[in-house]
């Protein structure tokens, strides 16, 4: 394990970052921002997720929101079955994401590239038609589970609470990171073709990257019901898929903890857009996603440098 | 229940859905045979011109013919502008999915801001809403004649391309662009010429289909799926295998509706499709679905 990852700038900053919006989010006391900084907390821990597995091999995975919608679905599941508690809730989240990751990887990764994405894209879609299908079967009240216990009753409580998730996924992340599955990792990224010249299977480095990243997804997902005290059928949305996206791209695709400012720089300024310009801000994101795609694939991070 | 009440809707509604799952997908897998490229906004394509349709036709008060020209035309001008602001700045096959998938995203914000996402939205259809019976099977005189329109246009289709002198540079096209190049066909030229056609092929499946549905911002997903779901198992850019692909869609979607007590039938498509690329990764055709 290579512990200069953990002192670099990049890994001090975030932190510092993090703690810097708690602090600042105190000091303001305005539920509002204490709600945004929330949701960007949430946000941040799918992108990472998501820039674990595909900014790092350049398998792009559409299906974030899919394993999203399972960990808020099943956080319902749970506690309207067998209530259980929160701390339980957020360990099934993980788990469920991981097997499903699993399972789905190992499938769709016998194709690369267009199509890994054509396929993973389709997953939230089918989660979509699954619990319009099987609702009453999965004991939903309606489309969705209402009434979710909450993090804590203070919502400023709730933010330290993620916010210490969040410090924890990254130390998690970073630690994968700096061993030699992040080198195999990025060496899948860099070039394949040279990683299986050289003996290494790539194919169960990539199933269990998948896997760790959807689990992790799952867990954003958990908190975002927790957060919610609702889990609906509208955590498979394609806004669960841009938002993370973006903000993963944004930050630098495959930089990791490029997600950290980007995502509270998007969501502030997403919520706060929609106070003045409401639904229009959707409107505005997808374009600004558009121009990003278009005119900086990579992530701005380098245009800083 | 028994096999034989159900023999005759199922044959009947899989063969007319089959037709109209042809239409759709006809055109997602003929601009893939000569470009390469899935057009990920093809399903926003199909809602455009619904929403058109909407706008002019019941918002303004236009005549529906006059209304469904001007939808076509916006269309297809809309398809050619996301396809070519894309094309200016990126040749890259992923980048130009993400992009195209989020102008998809892009439009549905834009009509949800304009037309409002809650409430569906109804359009007007070109046939007259009554249902006539045909062996023992009620079935709605639009889905009828949309069935019938679409197999006209696919043997309109299947001859162009066959048949034509065109239709044997789109196929040069679709087998090897840089010979065909070579040979002195202009393949830029042949590529605007189909994409506007399968642009032109999803707004008629829209002003047929969608009359019987309501317009939603989020309607074109449905398209999509079974533009996709075709293509794959007929084997990407084989144009002739797409048509037995979406009979084997639609049948499958029909028998799991009148065989499973639960509404799946929109499940199917995407089980076939996963089965398909497990075991029979190339499709029908023997298109190799890797990149």
């Amino acid at each position: 394990m290579n512990l200069n990852y953990f002192r670099s700038r990049s890994f001090i900053l975030s932190i510092l970052i993090i703690i810097a919006t708690v602090i600042i989010s105190y000091a303001i006391n305005s539920p509002y921002f204490t709600l945004t900084i929330l949701i960007a907390d949430i946000f941040i821990i799918m992108s990472i997720g998501w820039d674990f597995s595909s900014g790092t091999t350049n398998y792009i995975n559409f299906g974030i929101s899919f394993f999203f919608g399972i960990g808020a679905l099943f956080t319902g599941f749970f506690f309207y079955s067998f209530n259980l508690s929160i701390p339980f809730l957020i360990i099934q989240a993980f788990f469920f994401g991981f097997i499903s990751g699993f399972l789905i990887t190992i499938a769709t990764l016998r194709v690369r590239g267009v199509f890994f994405t054509l396929l993973s894209l389709l997953l939230p879609l089918i989660g979509t038609d699954f619990i319009l299908a099987f609702w009453t079967v999965l004991k939903m009240p309606t489309i969705g589970y209402y009434g979710l216990p909450s993090l804590s009753n203070s919502l400023q409580v709730s933010l330290i609470y993620i916010s210490l998730f969040l410090i924890i996924i990254i130390i998690l992340i970073y630690t994968l990171y700096s061993t030699h599955i992040g080198l195999i990792l990025r060496g899948i990224g860099d070039d394949e073709e040279a990683m299986l010249a050289q003996g290494i299977n790539t194919f169960w480095y990539k199933v269990l990257i998948f896997s760790i990243s959807m689990g992790i997804v799952g867990i954003a997902g958990s908190l975002y019901a927790l957060s919610t005290t609702f889990a609906g059928i509208d955590t498979f949305g394609l806004e669960f898929l841009l938002f993370p996206m973006v903000i993963a791209i944004f930050g630098g695709k495959g930089k990791i903890l490029g997600a950290v400012p980007a995502g509270y720089v998007i969501i502030i300024l997403s919520q706060y857009l929609q106070l003045y310009v409401g639904q229009f801000t959707l409107i505005l994101f997808a374009a600004f996603a558009i121009i990003l795609f278009l005119l900086f694939p990579n992530g701005i991070s380098r245009w800083f440098k | 229940m028994n096999f034989f009440s159900l023999f005759f809707p199922i044959i009947i509604y899989g063969l007319l859905f089959g037709l109209n799952y042809a239409l759709i997908s006809i055109g997602f897998t003929l601009v893939f045979g000569v470009s390469k490229i899935l057009n990920l906004s093809y399903g926003a394509l199909y809602m455009t011109t619904a929403y058109m349709i909407y706008f002019f036709a019941v918002m303004n008060n236009l005549p529906l013919i006059i209304s469904i020209l001007i939808s076509i035309v916006i269309t297809i001008l809309i398809g050619l502008a996301i396809f070519y602001t894309i094309l200016k700045f990126t040749v890259n096959p992923m980048i130009f999915m993400v992009t195209m998938l989020l102008f998809a995203l892009l439009l549905q914000y834009i009509y949800s801001y304009l037309f409002g996402g809650q409430v569906g939205l109804i359009i007007p259809s070109l046939f007259p809403n009554v249902s006539i019976g045909l062996f023992g099977v009620s079935i709605n005189l639009s889905l009828l004649a949309s069935s019938l329109i679409s197999l006209l246009l696919i043997f309109l289709v299947s001859f162009w391309i066959y048949k034509t002198s065109i239709g044997r540079r789109i196929r040069a096209t679709a087998e090897d662009p840089e010979v065909s190049e070579l040979l002195g066909i202009n393949t830029k030229q042949i590529i605007i010429i189909v994409l506007s056609i399968s642009i032109l092929l999803v707004s008629i499946a829209s002003i047929l289909l969608v009359p019987t549905q309501e317009v939603t911002p989020t309607m074109w997903v449905d398209p999509f799926v079974i533009a996709f779901a075709v293509s794959i198992i007929g084997g990407l850019g084989k144009f002739e295998w797409a048509i037995p692909a979406a009979f084997i869609v639609s049948f499958a979607e029909v028998i799991s509706q009148y065989l499973i007590p639960y509404n799946v039938s929109d499940i199917v498509a995407f089980i076939i499709v996963i089965l398909f690329i497990v075991v029979f990764p190339n499709g029908l055709g023997g298109a190799r679905i890797e990149s």
